[in-house]
């Protein structure tokens, strides 16, 4: 009997315990699949990371950047290398890799298993860290884990090619340096003799014109490069030592010629003459190949474009009659 | 609920009161003595709620309860030894049906118990004041839903525990008939298994017939008498120290309130718990002791694990917390009334291993132990917390060590 009771006893616990079983209420759980979201420090120069996850409920939904939660694009290949393009949001794939390699930063994420992430940077151009937020999440939540990517090394231009071929060449252009109104009205016999030095603030002004963007953030501060000249006013490109930075603005060099030579104007008795200095241009346009090399990651970068001159090469003084205006407005001696 | 209370309290009990060794035990020395009882109760219905003011269909306060039951009992005789131990204790199955008067909303519950009962003091003769208690499920309920009865907001399951203490004087009017009366206080909630569960309690007044079989015509026992293999030639007590385990385990429900949203989880929730709790046996009628209550809750402290905004999101999810913050280990003080076959056992406690708010506080246990052997009991309880918030019910089985 007590043994029957016994029995009795363990049939319903046993089925009390499968009661127990069941009731557990697995729809109300979800696994977390990062219960502490990490932040990674990057060197720009090659660095990689991978970033591990508890559970495989989880999807690479965006990444952004620094003042902005717009989605960086990334050129897409799923699992099988098969190419879906550039995207911006990637929950629709579970397992594929995206690379960035435009601009000034470059890097490269995959997911190929379903508890990791691997982060590759290729470099970083921008001169400040770059926090890079990658969004992984599901349905219910999201994780913003932060990457901070340090500034990688700059590149070295290691060759620029100028072609042999120029446009847009023009030399007769006529710019005026000053003027100056010369009253010799007051003297019966002497001439006014003014001596002029046109050249006295002239420069040379060239501008690069990259077809790509962001060449000083890519360059080196400090390199310098020859450029290639008009001399005399002639259509002909030479090099003669001139060098200059790169920059994306204007850049003033000075003349290669001696800038203090005077000139005399000589103004008779008894006349006002307005003397004028004028400078003659000479304006050319030529395309360049730029060959650039990083010396840390060995990475090389081609920027092409057109170097944009103008450089006096003559000077006019010559006088004529002021105009009543001119008479009023006009810089006196 | 249904299932918890009729698959882990009534049938355990239909086989104790049919095969149990002590039954059988009993009739091989001196007869059980049967009775027949029969008990009409009227009361109030206690104004715990709004619901009971009038927030009802009725618009008016539900205040008036009544009940009518008819029970089987039975007391050892005096040839046994529990009948000497316990002269007046009596014990049985009862069933009845209790009306709101609001059937509509609330049903009309039909109950199906075990109850006990005993003396407390001899006043004459014929006359003695008594206790009774009574313990089981209630059928038939009319439970919450949005749409067919959105204002009962107390009665969250159709199927809701039965819980009734009563004191009564007991008086003989004749040989084999009795004329019992007296107050009585009832409680009928769901053990947070299902929600709502506001809980129903009534207190009021009681008188009964009694009938009892073969009463004075059997013999007392002077001899030796045998009880589970040990020879008892008297009663005298001495105290001892025994050691109850239990292993017991429930489901649940759980309500998260956060700062701007209440959320009712859905589904219920696995409890489980185990006690060591040693006991000194003072008396024949009382022990007491320090319990060590192990306990492990799947739904503590969900409330600070949600699974991204709660805001965002119709129904929440959560992520399952550490285990710390979802297991506790507590001492409490037990005092435990000794009965034949039954005991009650009342206990206060503190978790002193806890992490988080659901876990960590004073909790209380009320616990009903039927003795299915010498050893084994089923162990059918329940646990509050902070002496208000119901917590769990505890389901399981026990062994005692001597």
């Amino acid at each position: 009997m007590e043994r029957a009771v016994h029995h009795t006893i363990r049939t319903l616990c046993t089925a009390a315990l499968l009661t127990l079983a069941a009731s557990c209420n697995p729809d109300i759980f979800v696994e977390d699949f990062m219960p502490v979201t990490p932040e990674f420090n990057l060197d720009g120069n090659g660095d990689s990371v991978k970033i591990g996850f508890a559970s495989d409920n989880w999807h690479v939904k965006y990444l952004y950047g620094p003042g902005s939660v717009d989605g960086l694009y990334f050129t897409v290949r799923d699992a099988d290398g098969n190419d879906k393009g550039d995207q911006c949001h990637f929950e629709a794939y579970n397992r594929f890799s995206a690379v960035r390699e435009n601009d000034l930063l470059a890097l490269s994420f995959s997911k190929l298993g379903p508890l990791e992430l691997t982060v590759k940077i290729k470099e970083n151009l921008f001169d400040n860290p770059y926090l890079l937020h990658i969004v992984a999440g599901n349905e219910y939540e999201d994780r913003d884990i932060k990457v901070t990517i340090s500034p990688s090394e700059k590149y070295v231009v290691d060759n620029i090619v100028f072609s042999n071929d120029i446009y847009d060449f023009y030399n007769v252009r006529l710019e005026p340096v000053d003027e100056i109104l010369v009253d010799n009205t007051q003297s019966a016999h002497g001439e006014t003799v003014i001596y002029r030095k046109p050249y006295e603030n002239a420069h040379r002004t060239i501008r690069f014109v990259f077809d790509q963007e962001n060449i000083c953030n890519t360059v080196k501060p400090d390199i310098e490069i020859e450029v290639p000249n008009v001399y005399e006013g002639k259509e002909k490109l030479e090099f003669r030592g001139e060098k200059t930075g790169i920059s994306e603005r204007e850049i003033h060099l000075p003349l290669t010629f001696p800038t203090d030579s005077t000139f005399a104007y000589t103004v008779k008795p008894g006349i006002k003459r307005v003397v004028a200095t004028y400078l003659e241009y000479a304006e050319f346009k030529t395309d360049f190949t730029m060959y650039l090399s990083n010396p840390v990651s060995g990475r090389k970068k081609v920027f092409t474009g057109r170097l944009e001159s103008e450089v006096p090469f003559a000077s006019f003084i010559f006088g004529y009659e002021p105009t009543n205006k001119e008479q009023s407005t006009a810089k006196s001696l | 609920m249904r299932n918890s209370i009729i698959s882990n309290i009534l049938l355990p009990f239909a086989m104790i009161f049919s095969c149990m060794p002590w039954h059988a035990a009993a009739q091989e020395t001196r007869k059980i003595i049967h009775s027949i009882r029969t008990d009409v109760r009227a009361g109030n219905v206690a104004k715990t709620d709004g619901f009971f003011l009038g927030e009802n269909a009725s618009g008016r306060p539900i205040n008036a309860t009544m009940s009518a039951h008819l029970k089987y009992g039975f007391r050892f005789g005096e040839g046994t030894v529990y009948g000497r131990m316990y002269p007046h204790t009596y014990q049985g199955i009862g069933i009845g049906a209790n009306t709101f008067f609001n059937h509509g909303e609330m049903g009309t519950p039909a109950l199906l118990y075990v109850f006990q009962g005993s003396r407390i003091a001899g006043l004459t003769d014929r006359l003695s004041l008594d206790y009774e208690w009574n313990f089981g499920a209630s059928f038939g309920w009319k439970k919450y839903d949005p749409d067919t009865n959105p204002m009962n907001v107390v009665v969250g399951s159709d199927v809701n525990a039965y819980i009734n203490l009563g004191f009564i004087l007991n008086w003989q009017a004749g040989k084999n008939l009795n004329i019992t009366g007296g107050i009585d206080l009832s409680h009928y909630s769901n053990g947070n298994t299902s929600q709502p569960n506001a809980g129903v309690n009534t207190i009021g007044g009681r008188i009964s017939a009694v009938y009892t079989f073969d009463n004075g015509h059997e013999k007392a026992n002077t001899g030796k008498d045998k009880l589970y293999g040990k020879e008892r030639t008297d009663c005298t007590f001495k105290p001892y120290v025994s050691y109850d385990l239990v292993l017991y385990g429930a489901t649940r429900t759980r309500g998260v309130e956060w700062p701007d949203r209440k959320y009712l989880v859905p589904g219920s929730f696995a409890v489980a718990g185990f006690n060591f709790n040693p006991l000194y046996n003072l008396n024949k009628y009382f022990r007491a002791g320090l319990s060590l209550d192990l306990q492990f809750d799947e739904s503590a402290n969900i409330k600070d694990h949600v699974a991204g905004d709660y805001n965002q999101q119709d129904q929440p999810k959560f992520h399952r917390p550490p285990f710390i913050e979802q297991f506790s280990a507590g001492l409490s003080l037990r005092a435990e009334l000794v009965m034949p076959i039954f005991s009650v056992n009342v206990g206060v406690g503190r978790n002193i291993i806890c992490r988080g708010n659901d876990t960590d506080g004073f909790y209380q246990v009320f616990i009903l132990k039927t003795s299915v052997t010498r050893r084994l009991f089923l162990h059918v309880g329940y646990q509050l917390y902070n002496f208000k918030d119901p917590n769990n019910l505890m389901l399981g089985i026990g062994y005692r060590l001597f």
